[in-house]
C-alpha cells in the first residue's frame, strides 16, 4: 500500500451503480434512517442544548420553558472578567500548539527518514509518553516548576502542554510521513539541498494536511486540559477557561445561566476550528493512526 | 579636582536617593489575597477603599474553588509560592499551620494592637492557634447551621410547632411528604470530600453526647462513639431516603448551599433544610426577585435535641498569612482592615463577623448552642480525613452498597487506627 | 541513509528535552517519594493498603467503556458508510455531526451531562417519565445501579466520534474492487461485512482499542468532575484514588506508590502497543 502516492485526502464515495438506480424506500432502509436520526440527535443535542440554555434566564432554565431569551448571562459573565480567561486559553493553546507541532515535525522527520543508533528505543520511549498517567505527574511537575519560577506563567503551562502533546503528535506525523514517498526528499538531498531545507521546502508542504490534523488535535487537548492548569495556574488573571468554568459549576451554583454561557464559550472555538476542517481531520488522523 | 569629585559623588548620591524615593512612591507594595467566596466584586470595592487610604499598598485579588483551596495552598506554600493572604475554613487552619504553610502571627497581632481583641472578642481562637500558643489564623467570620423551614408547607401538613427531637423531625418529614407531596427535610447526602452529611452526622452524635474524637480526662484523644452509635446516625438519615421523604436527587448533592436546595426552597418543593445563614439570605434574595411583594414563608430555628441538647458547630472563615509572604506587615494591615464592621455591613454581607461585638441576631440562638470542633481539631486525626471518610461511609449506606454496620465499622476502625499511631 | 549524528541529535533534542523534563524527572521523583511516605500534613502516617478495589473498578470501567466504544463505533461507521445514507446524501452531514461531541471539551461534556441526568431538571428523566418507563425520576449519578452506566455514557458520548471517524476513514480506504469481488462471489451483505470489511478494519480496531484503553485508564477528569469518586467510594478508580490520597488525605508516599503501579500497568500496555501497532505501521522506518 505504501506505493500509493497520496493518502485518501479526498473522501471519495465508493461507486455504487446499483444503489443509485433504486428510488423506493424499503423497510430496511427506513430502519437505518430512523437509527441514523436517533444517533444524530443523541450526538448533537447535548452540545446544542448548552448553547440554547446559555440564552435562558435563571427561572426558565429551571422550569424548562423555552420562552424568554436573554443576553444577560453573557453580559454578566464578561462583566465578571471572563474575557481575560478566553485570552489566556487562546494564547496558551496557540503557543503550545505552534511549538509542539514544530518540534514534532522535525522529530517525526528524523524518525521516519534517518537511521541512527538507539532509534527504536528512543522512538519507543516517546511513544510511551502517550500511555503515561498524567495524574502522577502533577505534584513533581508542580515542585519543579515552582523551583524554576514557572508557576503562573504562560511559559510554564506552555512547556507543560508541549510535553503533553508531543508523543501523540509525533505518532500521527510519523504515520503520515510514512505515506509520503521517500523518493521526493531523497531526490532533493541528492540534488544538494541542505537537509533542514528539505523538511520545510519539500516534506512540510506535502504533509500539510497531516500537520493541520495533528495541530488541531493538539489544540483540542490543550484547550480542554484541566488537571495541570489547576495545579500550575492559581492566579485568577492567569486561569484558563476550563478552570473558571468548573469553579463556577462547583461553587457558585446560584449562577447557572453564567455556567451555561461559560460552557458555550468554552465549546465554541474547538467547534469553529473542527467543523470546517472535518474532512482533512479524519483523513489526517486516519493516515497516521490507521495504515492499510 | 577633589571637590569636583566630591560634588559629583554628592550629586550621584542625591540622584540615587531621589530615584529610590520615586521608585518607592510609584511602586506600591503588592499584597495578594486569595478570596474564595462569591462576594468578589464587593471585596474588590472594599479593597479599593483600602488602597485609597493606604496608597503604599496594592492588593491583588485572586480566587480558587473552595474544593481546591486547601491542597493548592499547601502545595504552593511547600515551595515558597502562593498568595500572601489566604482565605480558609475555620477547621483548615491548624493542620495547615502544622504543615508549615502559615506565618506565625503573634508578633503582628501584638504590634497592631489586636491582642486585647484577640483575647476578649474573637470566637474560634482555638481553631486559629496551636497548642503552644502560636497564632496561625485570624478568625474572620463565623456561622453555623440552623434549620430553615417553610411555614406554609408545615402548616399544610398539619405541623403546628417545629419538631424538637430527631424522631419528631423524621415524623414531620414523613407527614409533609404524605400530606403535601413535597420533600420533607431535604438534606444533601452526596459523598464528595467536602460533603454536608459529615455535619449532620456530627450534629446527631453530639446531641447524644457522642463524638468521633474526644479528649479523655488523662489528656489522651479517644473515640467516644461505638460502631453501633455511628451506624445509628447512618440509619437515621438513611430512612429519609428509604421512606421517600427526602429527594433521591440529593444523594448526588454534596454542598449545603447547592442550587437544588435553594431552588427547592424558593419554589416550595422542599419544606425543611439545614444550612448556614448566608444560604438563607440567598434563598430570601431569590424569593424576593421571583415573587416581589410576597411575604417570606421562611423561618429558622435550632436543630433537634437529645440528652446533650441541640448541638451544631462554630464554622466560618479565617484569614492567614503565607509562611513565605514577602510583605507580612502590609498583609496584616489588609487583614486588620478586613475585620472592620463596615466590611460585613457593606461588602461581605453573606457572613457574620467572628467578633462577638459585631454579630447580629438571626442564627443567634443556634450559635449559642454551637460547640467548637475542639478535640476534632486539636487531636491527631486531621479533620479533612474524617470528613471525607464519613461522607464516603454514609454514602455507601444510602446507596445500599454496604450495610450501616459495615460502613460504621470501617469508619470506626479507620479513626481508631489513626489515633493508635500517636503514642 | 547517512547517519548524520549531529543533524539527528539537533532535530530530536527539542522533543527529548520536553519529554525528559516532563516525564522522566517526575517519575524518578515519584519513585523516591513512594519509598519515603512524605505527607502533606507533615505528620507521618503509615500506608494502609486498601486492597484491590480500585484496580478492579478501573479495569472494569476501562474494559466496558472501551468495548462499548469500539462496537458502537463500528456500527455507526457502517451506518454512515451504508448505501442508504449515501443515497440520501446524509453521509457528509454525519461527518459534521460526529465532529460536535468530539470537539466538545470533556469539562463541558461533564457539565452538560450532569444537567441532562439531573433527577429534577434533567431532560433524560423528563423523557423517561413522559414515556412512562419509570414511575419516578432516577438519580443517575447517586444510584449504584446507574452510576457506572452513566459515567460510561458520558465517556462514550465524548469519545465515540474519534473512534467512528477513524473507522470511517479506514472503510473508505477499502478498494472498491475488493467489495465488488465479494458481491460477484455472491456473498450476502452481512457475510461480506464479516469476511471482507471487518478484516480490513482490524488494524484500526486494534489501534483504537489500545488508545482508548490508555485514555480511559489514565483519565481523571470524567470521574472526578462527574461523581467525585462517589457515591461512597463506589466509582473510585485508580486516578481518583491517587488524587484523593495525595490531596485529601495528605499521604503523598502512598499516593506515589499507587501512581507507580498505575504507570507500570500502563507501560506494560504501552509495550503491547509498540509491538503491535507502532512497529507494524512504521515498518519502513525501522
Amino acid at each position: 500500500m505504501r506505493a500509493e502516492p497520496t493518502p485518501a485526502i479526498e473522501t471519495r464515495p465508493l461507486a455504487h451503480p446499483v444503489a443509485r438506480r433504486r428510488r423506493a424506500v424499503r423497510p430496511g432502509e427506513l430502519l437505518l434512517l430512523a437509527t441514523a436520526l436517533v444517533s444524530a440527535i443523541v450526538l448533537v443535542y447535548p452540545t446544542a442544548w448548552v448553547f440554547f440554555a446559555s440564552f435562558k434566564t435563571q427561572e426558565t432554565l429551571f422550569s424548562g420553558e423555552f420562552a424568554d431569551y436573554t443576553l444577560e448571562n453573557y453580559r454578566r459573565l464578561f462583566a465578571s472578567g471572563f474575557g481575560v480567561h478566553i485570552g489566556n486559553s487562546l494564547v496558551i493553546s496557540l503557543a503550545a500548539v505552534l511549538i509542539s507541532t514544530f518540534v514534532s515535525v522535525i522529530a517525526a522527520y528524523v524518525f521516519s527518514r534517518r537511521r541512527f543508533r538507539w532509534k527504536a528505543t528512543i522512538f519507543g520511549g516517546v511513544m510511551l509518553g502517550q500511555t503515561f498517567p498524567w495524574i502522577i505527574l502533577v505534584t513533581p511537575v508542580f515542585i519543579l516548576f515552582a523551583r524554576l519560577g514557572l508557576l503562573n506563567t504562560y511559559l510554564g503551562i506552555v512547556v507543560c502542554y508541549v510535553a503533553v502533546t508531543i508523543p501523540f503528535s509525533v505518532y500521527l506525523l510519523v504515520g503520515y510521513l510514512e505515506s509520503v514517498p521517500r523518493s521526493l526528499d531523497e531526490m532533493a538531498i541528492i540534488d544538494g539541498c541542505p537537509p533542514f531545507l528539505v523538511i520545510w521546502r519539500i516534506v512540510f508542504p506535502i504533509m500539510l494536511p497531516g500537520v493541520v490534523a495533528t495541530a488541531t488535535y493538539a489544540f483540542l487537548l490543550c484547550w480542554s486540559e484541566y488537571l495541570f492548569a489547576l495545579a500550575l495556574l492559581t492566579r485568577t488573571e492567569m486561569k484558563t477557561m476550563p478552570l473558571v468554568l468548573y469553579a463556577f459549576f462547583g461553587e457558585h451554583t446560584t449562577e447557572w445561566g453564567q455556567v451555561m454561557a461559560a460552557a458555550a464559550l468554552t465549546a465554541l472555538p474547538p467547534l469553529l476550528l473542527f467543523l470546517p476542517l472535518q474532512t482533512k481531520l479524519s483523513a489526517g488522523l486516519a493516515a497516521g493512526a490507521v495504515k492499510q | 579636582m577633589l571637590t569636583r569629585l566630591a560634588r559629583g559623588s554628592g550629586l550621584l548620591l542625591l540622584s540615587v536617593v531621589l530615584g529610590l524615593a520615586l521608585v518607592g512612591a510609584a511602586g506600591a507594595v503588592e499584597v495578594s489575597f486569595r478570596f474564595n467566596d462569591a462576594e468578589h466584586k464587593e471585596i474588590r470595592d472594599a479593597l479599593d477603599v483600602f488602597q485609597k487610604q493606604n496608597p503604599n499598598i496594592k492588593v491583588i485579588l485572586q480566587r480558587i474553588a473552595w474544593s481546591d483551596a486547601r491542597e493548592q495552598f499547601l502545595r504552593e506554600a511547600a515551595v515558597g509560592q502562593g498568595p500572601d493572604i489566604g482565605h480558609f475554613g475555620q477547621v483548615m487552619i491548624r493542620s495547615m499551620g502544622q504543615a508549615g504553610a502559615f506565618l506565625r502571627l503573634n508578633d503582628l497581632v501584638r504590634k497592631h494592637g489586636l491582642e486585647e481583641l484577640w483575647k476578649a472578642d474573637f470566637r474560634s481562637t482555638d481553631l486559629a492557634s496551636q497548642d503552644d500558643g502560636t497564632i496561625h489564623g485570624i478568625p474572620w467570620t463565623v456561622d453555623t447551621f440552623a434549620m430553615v423551614y417553610n411555614k406554609d408547607l408545615l402548616r399544610q401538613a398539619g405541623i403546628a410547632r417545629f419538631p424538637e427531637t430527631w424522631e419528631e423531625l423524621r415524623q414531620a418529614s414523613r407527614q409533609i411528604k404524605q400530606r403535601t407531596g413535597k420533600t420533607g427535610w431535604g438534606f444533601p447526602a452526596g459523598s464528595g470530600s467536602t460533603n454536608s452529611i459529615w455535619f449532620f452526622c456530627n450534629f446527631y452524635w453530639w446531641s447524644h453526647g457522642w463524638a468521633l474524637v474526644d479528649r479523655a480526662p488523662d489528656g489522651k484523644y479517644v473515640m467516644n462513639v461505638t460502631v453501633d452509635q455511628i451506624a445509628e446516625a447512618f440509619d437515621y438519615y438513611n430512612t429519609y431516603f428509604k421512606e421517600g421523604h427526602n429527594d433521591k436527587a440529593l444523594l448526588a448533592v454534596t454542598n449545603w448551599g447547592a442550587q437544588e436546595l435553594i431552588e427547592g426552597m424558593v419554589q416550595g418543593n422542599i419544606a425543611i433544610i439545614s444550612t448556614p445563614e448566608f444560604v438563607l439570605t440567598q434563598i430570601e434574595d431569590a424569593y424576593k426577585a421571583r415573587y416581589p411583594g410576597k411575604p417570606f414563608p421562611f423561618a429558622s430555628t435550632i436543630h433537634p435535641r437529645d440528652r446533650n441538647g441541640s448541638k451544631t458547630f462554630i464554622g466560618g472563615r479565617q484569614l492567614a498569612i503565607n509562611a513565605s509572604a514577602k510583605h507580612p506587615d502590609e498583609a496584616f494591615q489588609v487583614i486588620k482592615y478586613l475585620l472592620r464592621p463596615e466590611i460585613f455591613s457593606k461588602y461581605y454581607t453573606g457572613q457574620w463577623p467572628a467578633q462577638k461585638s459585631l454579630s447580629h441576631a438571626g442564627y443567634a440562638e443556634q450559635l449559642k448552642l454551637a460547640r467548637a470542633w475542639g478535640p476534632y481539631s486539636t487531636g491527631p486525626v486531621a479533620i479533612p480525613i474524617m470528613w471525607n471518610a464519613t461522607g464516603r461511609a454514609a454514602g455507601s449506606v444510602f446507596t445500599g452498597e454496604k450495610t450501616s454496620r459495615t460502613a460504621a465499622k470501617e469508619l470506626h476502625d479507620l479513626i481508631q487506627a489513626e489515633l493508635a499511631k500517636v503514642k | 541513509m547517512r547517519g548524520n549524528r549531529a543533524f539527528v541529535g539537533l532535530l530530536l533534542l527539542p522533543a527529548l528535552f520536553f519529554l525528559i523534563v516532563f516525564y522522566v524527572y517526575p517519575t524518578v521523583f515519584n519513585l523516591q517519594n513512594s519509598l519515603t511516605d512524605l505527607s502533606l500534613f507533615g505528620l507521618r502516617r503509615g500506608g494502609r493498603w486498601v486492597g484491590l478495589r480500585n484496580y478492579v473498578d478501573t479495569v472494569w470501567l476501562t474494559l466496558i467503556s472501551v468495548s462499548v466504544r469500539i462496537v458502537l463505533g463500528l456500527l455507526l461507521a457502517l451506518l454512515v458508510n451504508s448505501d442508504t445514507l449515501r443515497r440520501w446524501r446524509l453521509a457528509t452531514l454525519f461527518h459534521v455531526i460526529l465532529i460536535v461531541p468530539w470537539a466538545t471539551p470533556p469539562i463541558v461534556a461533564v457539565v452538560i451531562w450532569r444537567w441532562m441526568l439531573d433527577p429534577r431538571a434533567g431532560v433524560v428523566n423528563k423523557l423517561l417519565m413522559v414515556s412512562g418507563l419509570v414511575p419516578e425520576p432516577v438519580a443517575f449519578l447517586s444510584d449504584v445501579t446507574f452510576v457506572w452506566p452513566s459515567l460510561i455514557t458520558i465517556i462514550t458520548w465524548n469519545t465515540l466520534p474519534l473512534v467512528t471517524l477513524t473507522f470511517l476513514a479506514s472503510l473508505k480506504a477499502i478498494p472498491s474492487e475488493v467489495l465488488e469481488a465479494a458481491s460477484v462471489d455472491g456473498a450476502s451483505k452481512l457475510r461480506s461485512v464479516w469476511h471482507v470489511v471487518l478484516p480490513h478494519l482490524m488494524p484500526a480496531v486494534v489501534v483504537m482499542t489500545l488508545m482508548s484503553t490508555f485514555w480511559t485508564f489514565n483519565n481523571f477528569v470524567y470521574v472526578w468532575l462527574t461523581t467525585g469518586a462517589g457515591p461512597g467510594l463506589y466509582t473510585n478508580v485508580m486516578a481518583t484514588e491517587v488524587y484523593l490520597k495525595a490531596f485529601v488525605d495528605g499521604r503523598m508516599g502512598y499516593s506515589s506508590a499507587l501512581g507507580i503501579v498505575m504507570a507500570a500497568i500502563m507501560t506494560a500496555f504501552g509495550l503491547l502497543y509498540l509491538r503491535f501497532v507502532v512497529r507494524r505501521e512504521l515498518r519502513e522506518a525501522f
